[in-house]
Order: structure tokens, then C-alpha cells, then sequence
């Protein structure tokens, strides 16, 4: 829990606490990082997220927004997080190839569709998101300090 | 029967080589013609990759590519992605349009679509040819950007059913000069095994 960088690939959840901590999701595309923080407690947590709907009852929680949702919340609280004063940020679900907006190749619009209802069902609002569009993004979240960069390639980085 | 592909013994890695070879076979003949030069193409590798590896044989997974995607329906379903390193798919383009390139623009990019819907054309013709199978491919769509976010979607489709996916790394020799280009076939639910079954084999 107190590792200073964590890399969060498709379909984990990971929650860190600690002054020099951060989680890093490389390389968004049509997948979501939905992320949790408290800057008091210095806990962040972050879910790498591929799809709206698990199919079935499945291994890994994290890949699925339905089943991610309540994993990430239970992992956050059990560290001493709460989500209910917690920043929350939500960050990719891009459109990679020209596919039919509305067609089951945009699973990205879907990602952000399916974890915005969820969490609202919850009676939770995401503070933050940047979302959409047709490029890749790297999200890191600094756990101390809740600063929040992303990095699109060949672009200047900026903050959310 | 699932598709299990972690259950693949070497026999299936030696026939699907076997394939892309007479497919890529053909491929170098429309190539050679398009480029009115020598291009030679063979399949040297034929993996089985786990699902949360596939980024990794790519390199690392901000590394900017550009990807060709396929996808196929009929017999066979899944997802054809294509892989281009940027500096090797520039010389490739330089060599096709026969002049260098100031910048590596969308028709640039749009040219290697061609090159990958050659070799898709090639390898389902192969296919047919020796399983009777039926299968389309979409028009190829390209796009550059970070190599994980080019596979994450194909990825996430197929992650409902499937835990791995096939890579078939292709090299193209073109003049003399080598470049490599991947193929990652993301099959869906059953689609191996119909594959695997049409040569007797089971999976």
C-alpha cells in the first residue's frame, strides 16, 4: 500500500495511501480510469475499466463498470477512504477507430455512459472528467496531493 | 467445446504458420505488383498471447504506432489488428508513393490501410481455400496513437469470452530491406474452435 507508483492495467483496481504514492492507467483508449481521493487521508484509488457490463459472474471485478463500482468503493473504505467525501474523476473512454457512433464498436461512449449512471444511482458526482474525442490518454493521479495529470501523445500534458 | 486458445499445442501454431505463409504468399504477388519491385513476405511467428499481455509483445504501452482494424464476420469472427512500428510504415508509404514523406499525414496513414487489407484479402482467400470457409472483413480502418489505446477497445470486446488472442508477426522484405509489421487476431467465442475443427484438428 505504500509503493510510490503503481501501474493499473485493464481490468485492476488499485487503492494507495502514502506521501510519494501515485497510480498511473498508460494508454486509454475506449477504456475508462475512474478515480477516487482524499486529500486529507492521502488515499487514492483508481479502476481501469473496459467495459459497461459484466456478462457473467467473472474472476476480475475490475474490468466490468457494475461489478468495478462497487469493488473500487469497498477497496477505498476498507482502506480508510470515504467515498462519500472523496474527489471523483473519471478519464478516457475515447473513440479510437471510425466506427458507428452508436454502434458495439463505440464502447467507449458506453464506458462513460454506464459509470456516470451508476455512480449517480449511488448518489455519487464525478468533480472532474475529461472524457471522449479520438486519441489515447495517460492518467496519473498523485496521491498526496490529488493533482491529476493527463498526457495525450504528442500533445502538452495538462490537468484535470 | 469453448475456444480455449491456452490450450493450443504446437500443431496449431504450426498450422496457423502454415496459413499466413500461403496467404502472405499471395499478398507479396499483389504487393510486388503495386510497388513494381521485389517484396517478399513470410510469417515467422505464430503466438499464443494472454489477453492482459497482448500490449506488451506490441512494446511498451504509450509507444505511438499506427493500426490498421479489421473486423470479421461469416465463418470466422474477431478482429484483425494491425500493428506498424511509425519509422518502418514511413519507409513503407516512401516506397509505395514513391517519394519522401514532410509529413505522415491521414493518407499517409490511409495507404498502409491498403497494405493491410491486402494481406487480410490474402490470408482469408488462403483460408477458404483450404476450409471452404466464408468470411468478410470490413474496409480497413486506421488510426495513431498509443499502442494500448489503439487495442484496449478489440480488447475489451473480446475480454467477455476470451482470455487470449493470437499474434502472427509478419515480416515484409521489400527490396532487400526488412520491416515487421504484427497481426493480432482477436478471435471471438468458438471461433478456434471452428477454425481448428475445419482441419480436423481439436483445439
Amino acid at each position: 500500500m505504500t509503493e510510490p507508483r503503481r501501474v493499473v492495467g485493464m481490468g485492476e483496481g488499485i487503492v494507495l495511501r502514502g506521501p510519494e504514492a501515485s497510480l498511473i492507467a498508460p494508454g486509454l483508449g475506449s477504456c475508462v480510469a475512474l478515480m477516487f481521493h482524499h486529500v486529507g487521508s492521502q488515499i487514492g484509488a483508481m479502476a481501469h475499466i473496459m467495459l459497461p457490463k459484466a456478462l457473467e459472474d467473472g474472476a476480475r471485478p475490475y474490468k466490468f463498470a457494475d461489478s468495478a463500482i462497487p469493488a473500487l468503493i469497498q477497496q477505498f473504505e476498507g482502506a480508510g477512504g470515504n467515498v462519500r467525501t472523496a474527489t471523483v474523476k473519471l478519464v478516457g473512454g475515447a473513440q479510437m477507430f471510425k466506427v458507428a457512433p452508436d454502434g458495439p464498436l463505440n464502447i467507449g461512449r458506453r464506458n462513460v455512459e454506464a459509470v456516470t449512471a451508476l455512480l449517480s444511482g449511488l448518489g455519487l458526482r464525478i468533480h472532474a472528467r475529461d472524457v471522449g474525442g479520438n486519441f489515447g490518454r495517460t492518467v496519473t493521479l498523485e496521491v498526496a496531493t490529488g493533482r491529476t495529470v493527463v498526457r495525450i501523445a504528442g500533445k502538452q500534458e495538462y490537468e484535470v | 467445446m469453448t475456444s480455449r486458445p491456452d490450450a493450443l499445442g504446437p500443431i496449431h501454431l504450426d498450422l496457423l504458420r502454415e496459413v499466413g505463409n500461403i496467404g502472405s504468399g499471395h499478398a507479396a504477388t499483389a504487393l510486388s505488383r503495386l510497388l513494381n519491385g521485389r517484396v517478399d513476405i513470410h510469417v515467422p511467428q505464430a503466438l499464443v498471447v494472454p489477453l492482459n499481455a497482448a500490449v506488451g509483445v506490441l512494446g511498451d504501452a504509450e509507444v505511438e504506432m499506427i493500426s490498421v482494424l479489421q473486423v470479421l464476420s461469416g465463418d470466422l469472427d474477431g478482429h484483425f489488428h494491425y500493428f506498424f512500428d511509425i519509422e518502418q510504415a514511413k519507409q513503407l508509404v516512401e516506397r509505395m508513393l514513391r517519394r519522401p514523406m514532410e509529413t505522415f499525414g491521414d493518407l499517409e496513414v490511409s495507404v498502409l490501410g491498403e497494405v493491410a487489407n491486402i494481406l487480410t484479402g490474402s490470408y482469408l482467400a488462403a483460408l477458404a481455400a483450404m476450409t471452404g470457409f466464408r468470411i468478410d472483413a470490413t474496409p480497413p480502418m486506421d488510426a495513431r496513437d498509443m499502442a494500448s489505446a489503439l487495442l484496449d477497445g478489440s480488447l475489451a470486446l473480446l475480454a467477455e469470452t476470451v482470455d487470449h488472442v493470437l499474434l502472427i508477426n509478419t515480416e515484409f522484405v521489400v527490396d532487400g530491406s526488412a520491416m515487421s509489421v504484427h497481426l493480432l487476431y482477436l478471435p471471438s467465442r468458438g471461433a478456434l474452435d471452428r477454425l481448428f475443427g475445419a482441419f480436423g484438428l481439436k483445439s
